[in-house]
């Protein structure tokens, strides 16, 4: 039985997406997992909650240097996953293989969560490690690289629809350099089209639609990449 | 299991209709229960437990909320550290609250299937297996749920 499109890679509407999108976005906070995480008797290393996800396709040399906005976004969008993907790392006492750096920027100016923490008494004092999170067959374990593709390149379209088109192009380019052979290659490349449409850069823009549609004659996004060829009088 | 499973536990629990806060205090919830529960959870059900002790959790916050009048926990405090900008921060909390509503107007078993289909990125066999359904229930559901949900969304869009 095969799975329906998800409305948000291209069966839904604008608005139907521009909803969904919103939700792709929000994150707990790392403070609130860290809270939790000490009350269950797990040593917190609060350098992790500062951390940027690192997708598994991405190696340390390829984490590229990012404009301080691009930074925040990706923050954004990543910060929640750090702090799970780092203190899990911790409860696993892995630490020491982890992989993931030092953060640019700092949390500490978020907000504190409400949450009152139960008495660690009333609660086992630690956890033993759970080997089944690296089991391969738990596969799923990691939170799927699809959601990661999805919220960068809604971060490169919303960046485009709110007129920033420079922003929406490095976020298009941290998207290529992370995931160069992604699931959503093909949306990504649409929005590069209407990007270079936005920065002025038609010839470009002309050209990459040529090998777009070289590439995925049948697409879904055809339509939208053959309006911007109409709107801008390119051929 | 904490590591792994906290975020999908906590967005599922905002979508289900929990406030920052309260999504905060449910997903805290729901892990101090499987962690006094630990012995008793088949391995490998591990986020099959957290997920249905978090749709009762949904259910119960909900239900005592509905109870109380409206409080600070209506109001939504902003993760101001992280927002890109305020347009931006507005619009995405407005899409959000918009997306809740018609979410809110799903019946939950619905509800559930479409966020973790549509926006936690599972496919139906996975949303089976965690969810201990027939996969032919599950794709009823998130064929149900989205149809509505789409119908809702015309609505809302009809009306500013």
């Amino acid at each position: 039985m095969n799975d329906p499109e998800r409305l948000l890679l291209g069966a839904a509407d604008e608005h139907e997406r521009a909803l969904l999108a919103a939700a792709i976005h929000e994150e707990p906070s790392p403070l609130a997992l860290a809270r939790l995480q000490r009350t269950l008797g797990l040593s917190v290393d609060p350098a992790p909650l500062t951390g940027l996800r690192r997708p598994p396709e991405t190696s340390p040399a390829a984490l590229p240097s990012r404009s301080l906005f691009a930074s925040k976004w990706l923050l954004l969008g990543s910060a929640g996953l750090a702090g799970l993907a780092v203190v899990g790392a911790l409860a696993l006492t892995r630490a020491a293989k982890s992989p993931h750096p030092p953060a640019p920027t700092s949390l500490g100016a978020l907000p504190a969560a409400r949450t009152e923490a139960v008495p660690s008494s009333a609660l086992p004092s630690t956890r033993a490690p759970d080997e089944r999170a690296d089991d391969p067959a738990n596969s799923t374990a990691t939170p799927p690289a699809l959601r990661d593709e999805l919220a960068r390149l809604e971060l490169a379209r919303t960046q485009l629809r709110s007129q920033r088109a420079r922003a929406a192009a490095s976020a298009l380019d941290d998207y290529d350099r992370v995931y160069p052979l992604g699931t959503l290659r093909e949306e990504a490349l649409a929005l590069r089209i209407e990007t270079l449409f936005a920065l002025h850069e038609p010839a470009r823009a002309t050209e990459l639609a040529r090998s777009f549609f070289s590439a995925y004659p049948h697409s879904v996004h055809g339509t939208r990449v053959r309006g911007q060829l109409e709107q801008h009088g390119a051929r | 299991m904490v590591a792994r499973d906290y975020r999908l536990i906590w967005r599922l629990l905002r979508r289900l209709g929990l406030s920052t806060a309260s999504a905060d205090d449910g997903a805290q919830q729901v892990f101090l229960i499987a962690a006094e529960r630990l012995d008793d959870i088949q391995p490998g059900k591990e986020r099959a437990f957290a997920y249905g002790t978090a749709l009762r959790v949904a259910q119960t916050t909900r239900r005592k909320r509905d109870r109380e009048p409206p409080g600070l926990d209506q109001h939504e405090p902003e993760l101001v550290a992280h927002a890109p900008d305020p347009e931006q921060l507005v619009s995405q909390r407005r899409q959000r609250e918009a997306l809740d509503g018609i979410l809110g107007e799903l019946p939950l078993e619905l509800r559930a299937v479409f966020v973790l289909f549509e926006l936690e990125g599972f496919s139906s066999p996975e949303i089976a297996a965690l969810s201990d359904l027939p996969l032919g229930t599950v794709a009823s559901r998130l064929r149900r749920a989205r149809a509505q949900f789409r119908e809702r969304c015309r609505h809302h869009g009809e009306t500013p």
